[in-house]
């Protein structure tokens, strides 16, 4: 009887200490838990800003004003974009290498 | 057995128990025992129910239920707040989003000197006077609001000042990071993001609900283009107001629209009048000469004329007040092509008058000119037609006067005309891939073939030659209103066209109002010498980036008959954007 009592005051001992540590692990990561979520939120909301703030930024207006001032690039011209097949396979004037000079010409004619 | 519940209705004798008679006192110390045991069991199994509930639950709790924690969490703040969901052009740039910002009230009965409280605030907030303050405060409200969407650093600013009642608290604001690009297309939105105008409006309900941003069919660098194009060409040529508009001729999507002048829609309320006004969908005009195109078609559909056919060009017609005169007379009979390609109103009123105002009447009712647009936006203009039909309604009607009509409803008609016969209705919102909207069959293949040839033939040697673009095949119509109204004198001058005209996939429609001709347009302002070269302009530039590859035209053109009056029938035959001619 004694003993009974004994070892049952041990276990419950031990069980509410173990269960305590347990409680406080689990409050401890659900803390951290709720802080990682938090940061997440804060991030994504961030995110989201400099979304729009990127957008904003690349307004065609200002990458337009940006290119003019720093680079030296100018509209692509029609007679410019030519296929694949047009290209000459070797460098001798071709029938092709002729048209796309000539075409070029009229280009810069006009 | 029984239970005895109150002592005055006590029985005279104590019953037999067990065959055996109890004496008086000993039955009533038996009795009271009793009493203490249903107790006891009574309240020991309410206990038992209790903890096995409590048991249950402790389980649950452990073991199953992890909703908890979902609660708790959420609770704390993490999940994201709703917002109202973003506006998007077909790549994906954002056109409209919401953004956090801050907002001042006040608890008006908490503030302890409201005329200090006003002075320091209205030292931090620009625009907000401490008049205005103290009057807010002075309702004694809980609660007034003081300034909507703070900066940051007002926001910093006020927090620092801690006067008691004074408070902020977390809004949202919309916010447009391409401002005018796309102003009358999106629309705008009160200070409680509430849909205004635009597919902010059409849409917002949905855009409260859904988080998936809504995706438009315009593309912002094309809005780009048209903007700057048409506001070159409206400062050019000193116009009042002007519009471009560009379709998908093969799907009916609005690939770009501009109205100018046009507004700033992070700041509506400072819109100066009459800008938040959308030329492309509100607005309606008499189209003028480039109506000639739906009047060739209907012609053609009702079967009353070849290409070949005549009619009496050389005299203007007289009728009641009226006199329909051509600008460019050749005073003799003109086959249709001809006058197509010389623009003239006297051969155009002939051939509708041939066809009949009935016919004419259903043929743009097919075409859907005579009913409002379909297109998502709460500002759409309804079509003007005569009351009545009278045949001088069906022959200036033939030459785009005596019915306005919108310009996106205009571009999907024409539209029709150059790719193959298929009306779509215009749209801003991009379907899912693969989807395509419905289209109706209103022209046949024949017809719209040589619509096109014709069409090419205005540009290659007719008035819209200024529109060409070497490489990009363009074909199209001028047209030159007259919206003369008393002694006022002006014109609404314009060009529609598609290209690549042996495969029309774009058209574009450009309209100038009240255009003043210049030295290089030897003072004239017509649709040829105003609203041609800007076209051009304009596909010069959005063709590369609509990946239309320039072509040799020559090499295409040999397809067409060279234009020879009256002789296109059988030589245009051979050009179809089926391929069958191929």
């Amino acid at each position: 009887m004694r003993k009974t009592t004994l070892v049952a005051i041990a276990l419950i001992g031990t069980l509410v200490t173990g269960l305590y540590y347990l409680k406080q692990e689990v409050q401890g990561v659900e803390r951290r838990l709720a802080a990682v979520r938090l940061d997440i939120a804060r991030d994504r909301q961030a995110i989201h800003v400099l979304r729009a703030e990127w957008t904003y930024l690349n307004r065609p207006s200002r990458l337009a004003r940006l290119s003019g001032r720093h680079l030296k690039l100018q509209r692509v011209a029609p007679e410019q974009i030519r296929t694949f097949d047009e290209l000459p396979e070797h460098f001798a004037p071709t029938d092709a290498t002729k048209r796309i000079e000539r075409s070029a010409k009229a280009g810069v004619s006009r | 057995m029984t239970i005895r519940l109150s002592a005055s209705c006590r029985p005279e004798r104590p019953p037999r128990r067990l065959g055996v008679r109890l004496p008086r006192l000993e039955w009533f110390a038996a009795q009271r025992l009793e009493y203490g045991r249903n107790r006891l069991v009574v309240s020991a199994f309410l206990f038992a129910i209790a903890f096995a509930g409590l048991g249950v639950r402790l389980v649950d709790v452990t073991l199953f239920n992890d909703g908890i924690r979902q609660r708790l969490a959420s609770a704390a703040g993490t999940e994201a707040q709703h917002q109202r969901a973003e506006i998007v052009d077909r790549n994906g740039v954002i056109l409209a989003t919401t953004l956090p910002t801050y907002s001042l009230y006040a608890d008006a009965t908490a503030v302890p000197n409201r005329q200090a409280a006003a002075d320091r605030l209205a030292r931090l907030i620009p625009g907000l006077g401490t008049v205005e303050i103290h009057k807010q405060l002075r309702t004694s409200r809980r609660f007034v609001w003081l300034r909507r969407h703070l900066t940051p650093r007002q926001y910093q600013a006020v927090n620092a000042l801690g006067i008691p009642g004074i408070y902020v608290r977390a809004d949202e604001r919309r916010v447009y990071p391409h401002g005018r690009l796309a102003a009358h297309i999106v629309g705008f939105t009160d200070v409680d993001s509430r849909g205004l105008a635009g597919i902010e409006r059409q849409f917002d309900g949905l855009l409260g609900k859904q988080r998936r941003a809504v995706r438009l069919t315009i593309d912002i660098r094309l809005q780009h283009i048209l903007r700057e194009e048409m506001k070159a060409a409206i400062d050019r040529y000193r116009a009042k107001k002007g519009s471009a508009l560009l379709l998908d001729a093969t799907s009916g999507e609005v690939m770009g629209m501009v109205s100018l002048p046009d507004f700033d829609p992070n700041h509506p309320t400072k819109a100066p009048t009459g800008t938040r006004f959308n030329m492309n969908t509100l607005g309606v005009y008499e189209m003028g000469s480039t109506f000639k195109v739906l009047n060739t078609a209907m012609a053609l559909d009702a079967g009353i004329a070849r290409l070949s056919d005549r009619f009496d060009a050389r005299a203007p017609i007289r009728i009641a007040s009226h006199k329909i005169r051509d600008y460019h007379p050749r005073g003799r009979w003109l086959s249709v092509d001809e006058i197509f390609v010389y623009s003239s109103n006297i051969g155009s009123a002939k051939m509708a008058l041939a066809a009949g105002g009935k016919r004419q009447r259903a043929f743009l009712e097919r075409l859907g000119l005579l009913t409002p647009s379909s297109i998502e936006l709460p500002e759409v203009g309804l079509p003007l037609k005569p009351r009545i039909w009278r045949p001088i309604n069906t022959m200036t009607i033939s030459f785009g006067h005596g019915v306005a009509v919108t310009p996106v409803q205009f571009g999907a008609a024409i539209a029709a005309t150059v790719n193959g016969g298929e009306l779509h209705a215009p749209t801003l919102i991009k379907r899912a891939d693969g989807r395509r909207p419905e289209a109706k069959q209103v022209l046949s293949e024949e017809i719209s073939m040589r619509l096109r040839y014709l069409m090419r033939s205005n540009v290659l040697r007719g008035t819209g030659r200024r529109a060409a673009v070497p490489g990009y095949m363009v074909g199209g119509k001028t047209g030159s209103a007259d919206k003369s109204t008393g002694d006022r004198k002006g014109l609404l001058s314009s060009f529609v066209g598609a290209f690549p005209m042996h495969r029309p996939r774009y058209v574009l429609l450009v309209l100038l109002d009240e255009p003043k001709g210049n030295k290089e347009t030897s003072f004239k302002a017509t649709g040829g010498l105003v609203a041609a070269p800007t076209f051009a302009r304009i596909v010069q530039r959005a063709a590369p980036l609509l990946g239309v590859h320039p072509v040799d035209e020559s090499a295409h053109d040999r397809r067409w008959a060279p234009f020879k009056p009256g002789s296109g029938v059988q030589r245009v035959a051979s050009f179809r954007t089926d391929g069958k001619g191929r």
